[in-house]
């Protein structure tokens, strides 16, 4: 399972958990295959957020996708903090969020 | 310079679209006493426009309320008058800033996204330093960039240049705006929460959310903001002029007793409740 912005989403792709409005309207329930009209009718809701089914659930990342993931992270994080490297509370700072959005990433 | 452009400046907010009338409305109902939630449903619903959109908000998982909420009324009755207060007026702030950006550099969207997400981490933060009121504190983290808005419509030809010299010399919007203007975002903004009569709260966040010790009354909460600011900027979330994290002031690290562990220890918290305000983001959609 993974989850995906509507602008990701493909037709085919089979949706894991409903989906709700933000009124908490079933939208479209779990086990739907997608389709286009589908696709489209959701970007228009107030859906940002969609999980679908996915083999990589069964399919764990390779070292080497990982490896690829941290190095894009670290690289954004390098640039956003480069004015304040220098300080050992931002350099302290910049290494949590490292931790934390690649696990948010791989998860 | 600087007197010329403030002069500019509050000349522009004179034109600037005036909060909606309900929103005043609204918040006198705050001191009286005899008032009931049913009249400020009935107050709010004269907005149609304004009371749709609450609604929806309320409904959001932001709010987390079980059951489904079906007028204004309820919403009082269930979350409180503050809240559905402070939602009012960040939905009046949406629509008075609705329009197109004039400065097509400035992704206004993105600019909505860093600010919903900063008001988000405020108000995780402010629950942890105990701040009181934590959804007057997610109004502080939503506005408190207000004044690059006025910039951008007002002083647009300026603000152009403010972004031009943060890329072309790798500064901060902050010190660019003081390079282009002489005068920052965080005082035009406070210009236009004196105007707009916003709680002192707010003005305050507004106004010293780049150095948090001048604030002479809400410190806490505006020290919520800074290191909002600076978290989200770190997570790389929307567009707020430039994409480099500001540096946490040290005074108000060490006063708060904050350390990297018990920071590093909200970024969970903090990534779910920026999940959960995305229902804000959806307004911007219409």
């Amino acid at each position: 399972m993974k989850k995906l912005r509507t602008d990701q989403l493909q037709s085919g792709m089979v949706v894991a958990k409903d989906i709700m409005d933000i009124t908490g309207k079933l939208l479209v329930a779990k086990e739907v295959t997608l389709n286009e009209p589908l696709i489209s009718r959701l970007a228009q809701r107030e859906t940002d957020i969609v999980w679908v089914k996915s083999d990589e659930e069964e399919i764990s990342l390779s070292p080497k996708e990982i490896e690829g993931i941290k190095e894009e992270i670290r690289e954004n994080l390098e640039k956003r903090f480069h004015l304040v490297a220098q300080d050992p509370i931002m350099r302290g700072l910049k290494e949590r969020m490292f931790d934390y959005l690649v696990e948010r990433r791989i998860e | 310079m600087k007197e010329e452009v403030i002069k500019r400046v509050v000349d522009g907010i004179v034109g600037l679209p005036t909060l909606p009338v309900i929103l005043d409305k609204t918040t006198q109902m705050l001191d009286d006493p005899d008032v009931s939630a049913s009249d400020v449903g009935r107050v709010i619903v004269k907005d149609q426009s304004i009371a749709s959109k609450v609604l929806r908000l309320v409904n959001s998982a932001f709010y987390g309320c079980q059951r489904q909420i079906g007028t204004i009324s309820q919403a009082v009755v269930l979350l409180g008058f503050n809240v559905v207060k402070n939602i009012v007026l960040s939905v009046s702030v949406f629509e008075t800033f609705s329009q197109d950006s004039k400065a097509e550099e400035f992704d206004k969207y993105r600019f909505w996204e860093h600010s919903i997400a900063c008001g988000a981490t405020t108000r995780v933060i402010s629950r942890h330093l105990g701040v009181k009121d934590p959804e007057e504190a997610f109004v502080g983290g939503l506005l408190h960039d207000i004044g690059k808005l006025v910039l951008e419509q007002f002083l647009t030809e300026e603000f152009l240049k403010v972004l031009h010299l943060v890329k072309e010399k790798d500064i901060s919007i902050y010190e660019a705006e003081e390079e282009v203007l002489e005068i920052s975002h965080a005082q035009i903004g406070r210009f236009l929460a004196q105007k707009w009569n916003l709680p002192q709260a707010l003005e305050e966040t507004i106004a010293f959310h780049h150095n948090p010790t001048s604030a002479e009354v809400q410190l806490k909460l505006v020290s919520a903001v800074h290191l909002a600011d600076t978290i989200v900027k770190g997570m790389g979330i929307g567009y707020s002029g430039d994409d480099l994290v500001p540096q946490i002031n040290r005074r108000i690290w060490d006063g708060l007793k904050l350390d990297l562990n018990l920071v590093g220890g909200w970024l969970k918290e903090i990534g779910d409740e920026v999940e959960k305000a995305s229902g804000f983001l959806s307004l911007l959609k219409e």
